[in-house]
């Protein structure tokens, strides 16, 4: 692709597509909430807890419309609104200590004084994705974990694996530092492996 | 010599590609004669690969017409052409 081009070749077409339907009719825009909505009380969650985070989605609607024929796509649509969602909740709450820093589970009690395994991981019975979540008891307990986790371990593991976004873009909709999210995303799935592994253990939730 | 808590806990940056250099050759070290932090690690990408097929719980359509009336209420207070 020549330089030349690159400025008149636009920009995410799928989102531009998505957001005529939204600006030209009803249903084009009840389609964008359906589909945005649910990440961005994820992200709410993280920042704002529980009970403002449906009020700040709420009001970052409200701003999605009245900005969206200006919006001039420097971002993917999907990263757009989830800032939206995170300003939202920001304003909704005043900032102090969101993040949590103690450690989960008793994960590190699985190691002894010298650092060496003493209760270590088990056999699965399944052993790929499709196994795990072709599993239906399993599949709905992995569901149920999932929304178990901290607010802010849930946001980072569904921006990064759930909506392939990159950490600096994480970093940007969470104001977090990019060490942050390798942790919260390394403890999210430390988190998740221990619940299937009690589920291989005991075969309960 | 890298011990198993410490390779546990970088398990996430072995899955996802981000060491490198001597600390990855630690790290492979480790690992090839480490069974249980070999397992630790291929369930950590397992759970990972799990995680990016599930679906985020949708929206309800009592909230989505929520949304819908307030964004109409919205415009008509604040018309904006």
């Amino acid at each position: 692709m020549s330089v030349m081009n690159a400025t008149e070749q636009l920009s995410y077409p799928e989102d531009r597509e998505f957001v005529r339907l939204a600006l030209t009719s009803q249903a084009g825009f009840r389609d964008l909430v359906k589909q945005y909505y649910p990440i961005m009380l994820i992200v709410a969650r993280s920042i704002a807890g529980e009970n403002l985070a449906e009020d700040a989605v709420q009001d970052s609607w409200i701003s999605i419309h009245r900005n969206l024929a200006k919006f001039e796509f420097r971002s993917s649509l999907k990263t757009w609104v989830s800032t939206i969602a995170a300003n939202a909740a920001r304003a909704r709450i005043k900032k102090e200590n969101r993040f949590e820093s103690q450690e989960d589970s008793n994960f590190f009690d699985r190691f002894d004084d010298d650092g060496h395994w003493n209760k270590p991981p088990i056999k699965w019975e399944q052993d790929s994705p499709e196994a795990l979540l072709g599993h239906s008891q399993l599949k709905e307990c992995i569901d149920k974990f999932i929304n178990f986790l901290k607010p802010s371990q849930k946001a980072v593991l569904s921006l990064k694996e759930m909506q392939n976004m990159n950490n600096e873009e994480i970093c940007n909709i969470l104001d977090i530092s990019e060490s942050n999210v390798r942790v919260l995303l390394h403890r999210a799935r430390v988190e998740v492996f221990s619940h299937i592994e009690h589920y291989q253990e005991t075969g309960e939730c | 010599m890298l011990k198993c808590n410490e390779v546990s806990k970088q398990a996430s940056e072995i899955v996802d590609g981000n060491v490198s250099g001597l600390y990855k050759l630690k790290v492979q070290m480790h690992l090839l004669m480490c069974k249980h932090c070999r397992s630790f690690v291929q369930k950590i990408k397992l759970t990972k690969q799990m995680v990016s097929q599930l679906t985020l719980t949708p929206v309800s359509d009592e909230k989505v017409d929520q949304i819908m009336n307030e964004i109409e209420e919205d415009s008509k207070k604040n018309p904006s052409e």
